[in-house]
């Protein structure tokens, strides 16, 4: 006979503070990726403490760079001087 | 009882998903590898996008109570970046992870020829919105660059858990 011990839906809010290092490799001047590792976690749910020094979270991605100020500045002045 | 209890997966957890997406992740970046770089464009990039996929440990999403061994949570994150200065940035972003798991253990020795077999199961599907601060000693403008960081990680979580078990007497 099967007994069943528990069926639960809970949603519920937490949060972690963490800290680690990342390591990141530029292939140019707009995009890199990188990986990292966090060392240290803290759960803010927990009555009791749950400081990790070595299961943290890992982490790959990759980044891409902008300068969207800059470029709608250029636009406008190139087409300022064609105007004139 | 629980020290005669044996414990070993059915089903493999779930991560193709972050697999197929981590190669996909690696073919582009070896495609921009091959760009030209600009100190000058570097030093003028204000803000950055980011595309994160990561794998938080259970403890740190999940509850004590319906812990399950191995139950990481891969996240994948979209995140916007601020730089505050050459070696320091800002990061705000929204992730979502997800992760489901079913396990059973049998025992032979709970009594004298009887099973005991207990299944449990789990789905874990939660929301991020995490904010991170990474800063670096070193030269910025080196294409290998090393950071310190530290975030903080609102989450909003749904778990659904399941558990049963049963004792068997063995007719043999």
């Amino acid at each position: 006979m099967k007994t069943e011990l528990y069926n639960r839906n809970t949603s519920s809010f937490t949060a972690v503070a963490s800290a680690g290092i990342t390591m990141r490799y530029r292939f140019s001047a707009k995009w890199s990726a990188y990986a990292e590792s966090d060392f240290a976690y803290y759960n803010f749910e927990r009555k009791y403490s749950t400081i990790s020094l070595k299961n943290g979270a890992k982490s790959i991605g990759l980044n891409y760079n902008f300068t969207w100020k800059r470029e709608k500045q250029e636009v406008l002045k190139s087409n300022q001087i064609e105007q004139l | 009882m629980l020290n005669d209890y044996i414990c070993f997966p059915l089903f493999l957890f779930r991560r193709i998903t972050l697999l197929v997406a981590i190669i996909f992740i690696g073919i582009i970046s070896a495609a921009r590898a091959q760009q030209a770089s600009s100190e000058k464009e570097i030093q003028s990039g204000k803000s950055a996008i980011d595309i994160r996929l990561s794998v938080l440990p259970y403890d740190a999403v999940g509850t004590p109570e319906y812990r399950m061994p191995a139950l990481d949570v891969p996240f994948i994150h979209l995140s916007y970046i601020q730089r505050l200065s050459d070696r320091a940035n800002l990061q705000i972003g929204i992730g979502y992870g997800m992760n489901e798991a079913q396990q059973a253990g049998v025992s032979r020795h709970i009594k004298a020829d009887s099973i005991y077999m207990k299944e449990t199961y789990q789905h874990l599907s939660a929301v991020a919105i995490p904010f991170t601060f990474k800063w670096t000693p070193f030269n910025p403008g080196k294409r290998l660059q090393f950071y310190g960081s530290a975030s903080f990680t609102p989450l909003y979580r749904h778990i659904k858990a399941r558990a049963t078990e049963s004792l068997k007497v063995d007719p043999l």
